[in-house]
């Protein structure tokens, strides 16, 4: 297969790349520029750690090619701590005891910066219904949860 | 006594960022990609294995058993192979191993290669295992008895005798990262081993029997795990040895990590299991014999059978049972190896046991609470090897919390009012079910004695602190646990205290991280390592103040600063590994627990609405981990209760991934109220005791009896899935 020109912007920052056009985003994002905050879990869909926000959805960057992914937005959790700091969500996920062994953590971040930007103040099944698609073995959820509320809570203020 | 700060997860920042390396992040350049070719069959004679002549195999790697001089890992026993070499003994079994640049050629090469076979009868079902061990010694892996008293006699002065039989099935472990190792050689005669390793010094101890008659080094480097749960405790040691068989055969590094479906395929998972009981039980619902034929499926290879075996056969129920016997089998059959998985054997003999005094309920007509009120431990009481609780017995104390907590006494009647009422109109039936759980800290046995764990600490020359440990960050949190039995015994700040890489070159064998024991025997070293550091640096004063300004004087007058210290057991632990008797653990953990379900009636699915446990772990070196564990537990034997189902069709595993195998989503999450007991071990860290997988075994078991409570009917398989109970059902 031929491989093609594509421009992505990642975390504001816009690429040129060269790639064929079935390569999966998910490794286009790791692999080719070195995002290795996505992560794989299944590659088939299932488990939302490779989850990536991609013109403002959220997505499962190991079912999207790079010829769909042409001329898009990425956003990935490396986008998210600035100069002033972590952001508010990554403040919620440590204060809430929401991270474990971490490789499900870029992705229910992203999918809780997706859920708030719809919902600035999401009832607790809101926030089911919102990552039911990130799997977490270690946690149990619950203080996934808790932190999605507690972040809520400080974007709000 | 001590004060515990309130800080955060150690490895938290980095985990948010995306910046933590796990072993598939890792920049090695020029590496190449390795792939498995498996066994089609589940016995089966190899024939012959062909490649294409017409290929070009120039920048393939390939391995096969031939090349191989020490083709066993090192485990229990020799007995599983690299690579087959003439006969496989399960589907999915290494037959070949190639490594090449890319994933195209890779699969180009594979599509060339041929194996032929003749097939062999093999032997898949329980059954079958069962009935072909009798006449044949060498399917059984393990086999071994818990004996006191006589069941005979027992028989003799009981009122009734109650058997029946319940069946586990399989558990896949289901970490979010796949399994996956990186062998880099450097200079011809030296390999580094890294990956996703939960226990570092196991995969050296493979990789030096490997490599043993050769110039090799082999050092081990454990990345931060995406979980394990037992997954990678064992099997590691067989991809690590495939990568650095192609690495050195390459000389240029290998990297092997599995995609789901191999994962779940090949690699090992919790043993099915099948008990027979028949219980001896006097009019007011006393069991006074309990006969036990406890089976578990330990699949194709030996790997830690005999072990989980014993774990099991040592964890029947929390009751005080004077004549007991229990027969434990580990079977050998043409399936996927089984192997360590939290809870190692508790959870099958758990389910087993409560399900018994479940049945005794039924029969005699009392509730459940009662029968297990009348067989309970007491404080005093001892176990089935001679083992008395007289000390670190929190049982009593959780039973009252969870049954203060769920109203659980109320439910269960109201429960089966409104399931003989209400039901049919609303579509549902209600069920409250309770289970009691212990589960013994450290190995079994004398198996910590024999390991001579070893920890170690260094002062620095800024008057930092380094923690020395093999013990390995899996999401359990032990990285912070250490750092906070160093900050709390120093009064330090956590930025004063490093860890050292779990890198075999770097650490000495403190054992592996399993078996609840990284706080409990690890963790206890690390104080008293504490205490020679502090002897030396303060010379027996008590003031903690001006610490890190002696060390730094101490460093600058005596130099490196580096201590040691090695578990044993306290004095009276001993266990005879024989009879089966003695001191099996050093203290146990103990856990109350009630489930809340609601059984559709259409769809035959349950949700868990609440689930109330109260578990007694030793003091909680850091209460919101511990929280976190016993829910991330919880949620964990949910899925192992109701809708994990892995089944094998002609010795095949059927599941491909998370499509068909259902674990649970955030949406199975029930309320969860959980306390902590804090019977203090004396023994421990400031009184810990283990917690990681006591958190697991006792959930299905209460779901099972709330399924009992909402249908009538003895709940004899787990995953109790809609298929089953509409059977239930019908019955
Ligand atoms: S890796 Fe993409 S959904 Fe699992
Ligand atoms: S923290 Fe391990 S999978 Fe979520």
């Amino acid at each position: 297969m031929q491989k093609i020109e594509i421009n992505l912007t990642v975390n504001q920052r816009s690429y040129e790349l060269k790639v064929k056009p079935n390569k999966r985003l998910l490794d286009v994002l790791r692999n080719d520029l070195n995002f290795t905050g996505v992560k794989e879990g299944c590659g088939i869909g299932e488990c939302g750690a490779c989850t990536v926000i991609m013109d403002g959805e959220i997505v499962n960057s190991c079912m999207v090619l790079a010829g769909q992914a042409r001329d898009s937005e990425i956003i990935t959790v490396e986008d998210l701590e600035s100069e002033n700091g972590l952001h508010p969500i990554q403040k919620a996920f440590i204060d809430a005891g929401a991270v474990q062994c971490g490789f499900c953590t870029p992705g229910m971040i992203l999918s809780t910066l997706n859920l708030l930007k719809e919902n600035s103040n999401p009832t607790r099944s809101e926030i089911k219904d919102g990552l039911e698609g990130n799997f977490c073995r270690c946690t149990g959820y619950k203080q996934i949860i808790d932190a999605v509320e507690l972040a809520a809570e400080m974007m709000r203020d | 006594m001590k004060k515990f700060n309130k800080e955060k997860r150690v490895d938290a920042h980095k985990k948010i960022a995306g910046e933590e390396k796990y072993v598939s992040d890792l920049n090695v350049s020029d590496k190449l990609i390795g792939a498995t070719i498996r066994s089609e069959y589940a016995h089966a004679k190899i024939e012959e294995i062909i490649f294409a002549q017409d290929f070009d195999w120039d920048d393939i790697v390939i391995m096969i058993a031939a090349d191989i001089k020490n083709n066993y890992v090192a485990m229990i026993e020799k007995d599983m192979p690299f690579l087959a070499k003439s006969i496989v003994n399960y589907i999915g079994e290494p037959i070949v191993l190639l490594a090449a640049k890319n994933r195209k050629k890779l699969d180009e090469a594979i599509n060339n290669i041929e194996i032929k076979y003749e097939t062999l009868e093999p032997v898949l079902t329980f059954d079958e295992a069962l009935s072909a061990a009798e006449n044949k010694d060498d399917l059984i892996f393990k086999q071994m008895q818990v004996k006191r008293g006589n069941f005979s006699t027992a028989v003799k002065r009981a009122n009734f005798i109650i058997e029946d039989m319940v069946e586990t099935s399989y558990q896949e472990q289901a970490y979010m990262e796949p399994q996956g190792v990186i062998a880099i050689p450097k200079n011809n005669d030296k390999i580094e081993i890294r990956g996703s390793i939960q226990c570092p010094y196991y995969v050296q101890n493979a990789m030096d029997q490997l490599f043993a008659d050769t110039d090799i080094k082999i050092n081990v480097n454990a990345n931060p795990l995406g979980g394990s749960f037992g997954g990678k405790e064992d099997f590691p040691s067989l991809i690590s040895g495939h990568a650095a068989l192609l690495a050195h055969k390459a000389q240029k590094p290998v990297e092997i990590i599995y995609d789901r479906k191999e994962d779940i395929k090949t690699t090992p998972k919790r043993h099915p299991s099948r008990s027979e009981f028949r219980v001896a039980v006097n009019e007011e619902g006393r069991i006074i014999g309990l006969e036990v034929k406890l089976s578990i499926n330990g699949g194709a290879y030996c790997t830690l059978s005999p072990v989980v075996l014993e774990r099991a056969v040592l964890t029947f129920g929390c009751y005080f049972i004077e004549n007991i016997c229990i027969d434990g089998y580990a079977l050998k059959t043409n399936t996927v190896p089984n192997a360590a998985f939290r809870g190692f054997g508790g959870p099958q003999a758990l389910f087993a046991a409560e399900m018994m005094i479940e049945k005794i309920a039924m029969e005699l007509n009392l509730t459940p609470l009662e029968v297990r009120q009348i067989n309970m431990l007491k404080f005093g009481d001892k176990l089935e090897t001679g083992q008395p609780v007289n000390y670190s017995f929190g049982l009593p104390e959780c039973l009252q919390n969870v049954l203060h907590k769920s109203n659980y006494i109320k439910k269960y009647k109201e429960f089966k009012k409104f399931n003989i009422e209400n039901s049919a109109e609303a579509g549902y039936l209600k069920g409250i079910g309770m289970s009691l759980a212990r589960h013994g800290g450290g190995f079994t046995g004398s198996g910590e004695n024999y390991m001579d764990t070893v920890a170690a600490m260094e002062l620095l020359q800024n008057g930092k602190l380094k923690i020395i440990t093999a013990q390995t960050e899996m999401g359990q949190g032990v990285d912070t646990a250490y750092k906070k039995i160093v900050s709390d015994f120093f009064e330090l700040p956590y930025s004063q205290i490093l860890i050292e890489n779990k890198d075999t070159s770097k650490v000495p064998n403190s054992g592996p991280t399993v078996a609840s024991r990284s706080t409990m025997v690890v963790g206890k070293l690390i104080v008293d390592n504490c205490e020679k550091i502090k002897n030396k640096v303060l010379e027996e004063q008590d003031d903690l103040s001006e610490f890190t300004k002696k060390a730094v004087d101490y460093y600058k007058t005596n130099g490196k600063l580096k201590v040691e210290s090695t578990y044993k057991h306290p004095d009276f632990v001993k266990y005879n590994e024989k009879e089966l008797t003695g001191y099996a653990y050093p203290v146990f953990s103990w856990s109350a627990n009630v489930a809340e379900i609601m059984l559709n009636l259409t769809t035959y699915e349950i949700e868990v609405t609440k689930y109330f446990t109260s578990q007694d772990i030793g003091r909680a070196i850091n209460p919101q981990q511990a929280v976190a564990q016993i829910e991330g537990g919880t949620v964990q034997g949910i899925g192992y209760a109701l809708f994990e189902n892995m089944y094998t069709q002609k010795g095949q595993i059927v599941n491909n991934g998370f499509i068909d195998y259902i674990i649970p989503s955030i949406m199975d999450v029930p309320e969860i109220e959980a306390d902590i007991v804090e019977e203090s071990y004396f023994y421990g860290p400031y009184g810990a005791k283990g917690m990681g997988e006591l958190v697991l075994v006792g959930v299905a078991p209460a779901i099972a009896s709330a399924l009992i409570n909402a249908t009538n009917k003895l709940t004899r398989k787990i995953p109790s899935t809609p298929e089953y109970i509409f059977k239930l059902l019908e019955e």
